[in-house]
């Protein structure tokens, strides 16, 4: 998975889920207002999107704090998902 | 399914797992904790799922979304859900507060197993929503509703036993078919605030089948 791909498509759709422009530094949980609810629908955006399986007890909320960040652990995930197909 | 733009329900399904859980945000938007951690310490995130919110804070009655203009087309929405979710063959409810409100008339309507209401209110009185919506009696006093049993679910009724409010909510539930009452010490709308909420959550919905493809 090329990660500016990967950053292009997790930007809109947390811009549509957050109602707000988001860019790859975006503090999601501060300035773009991303709760529990904007989240979990990251995590099923990811799931369906990408095929990974985000055990959700293994994060905390930083993990989520912006596009970088939720890149850096998704992408390794993705990667072995492609990596297995 | 996936979610949808600013959504107000967010579903999340397990190929293998049997129990759907509906899960109804308070009127903050909370369970009484953060959703993300009443998910983890409850195991609801182990499970088919449908989170729902209403951001009106009109106890599910108002516009949710353009999808659920009214209480009945949300009620319909929830329906759908379970019917989409053709691997679930037990059905909980649960929610906090308003949530709690919710779990009991989603639950009678979604002929759910087990419904878990915490701190929940059973009547609405005209100052908690907006005054232009209307309401049925049997929404507005949730006893009316279950007094008419569905035959099937179980409503289990936690709440602080020295807050009055919610002991009151409870105890005029207690005749209704179905209904048990959990009261938990505490003196807040907060039942989780003077127990170990951890504990509570963690045995609260029925085991899961344990994976077996090791030993098989």
């Amino acid at each position: 998975m090329e990660s500016v791909k990967f950053a292009e498509t997790l930007i809109e759709e947390l811009s549509i889920i957050v109602d707000t422009p988001v860019g790859v530094d975006t503090d999601l949980l501060g300035d773009a207002g991303l709760d529990s609810f904007g989240t979990m629908q990251i995590i099923v955006f990811l799931e369906e999107q990408y095929g990974i399986q985000v055990l959700d007890d293994q994060f905390n909320i930083n993990d989520f704090a912006s596009v970088a960040t939720i890149a850096r652990w998704a992408l390794p995930m993705i990667s072995a998902i492609e990596f297995i197909e | 399914m996936r979610a949808n733009p600013k959504a107000v329900c967010v579903t999340r399904f397990r190929p293998d797992c049997k129990q759907l859980l509906f899960l109804y945000q308070g009127g903050a938007g909370m369970f009484f904790m953060p959703p993300m951690r009443f998910l983890r310490l409850s195991g609801a995130n182990k499970r088919n799922l449908s989170l729902l919110r209403d951001p009106g804070a009109n106890y599910y009655h108002g516009e949710l979304h353009p999808d659920c203009p009214n209480i009945e087309a949300t009620i319909e929405q929830q329906r759908q859900i379970k019917r989409q979710c053709t691997q679930a063959t037990e059905f909980y409810c649960t929610g906090t507060s308003m949530g709690g409100y919710a779990s009991m008339l989603f639950g009678h309507y979604l002929a759910a197993d087990i419904v878990y209401a915490f701190g929940a209110q059973s009547q609405i009185s005209s100052t908690l929503v907006d005054p232009a919506l209307t309401i049925p009696p049997e929404h507005r006093d949730i006893s009316l509703l279950l007094a008419n049993w569905n035959g099937r679910t179980r409503y289990r009724m936690y709440y602080s036993e020295g807050f009055e409010p919610d002991r009151s909510a409870a105890q005029r539930m207690a005749n209704c078919p179905g209904v048990e009452l959990f009261p938990v010490p505490g003196k807040t709308h907060n039942v989780f605030k003077e127990i170990n909420a951890s504990k509570l959550l963690r045995d609260l919905f029925p085991p899961l089948e344990e994976s077996t493809w090791w030993s098989r």
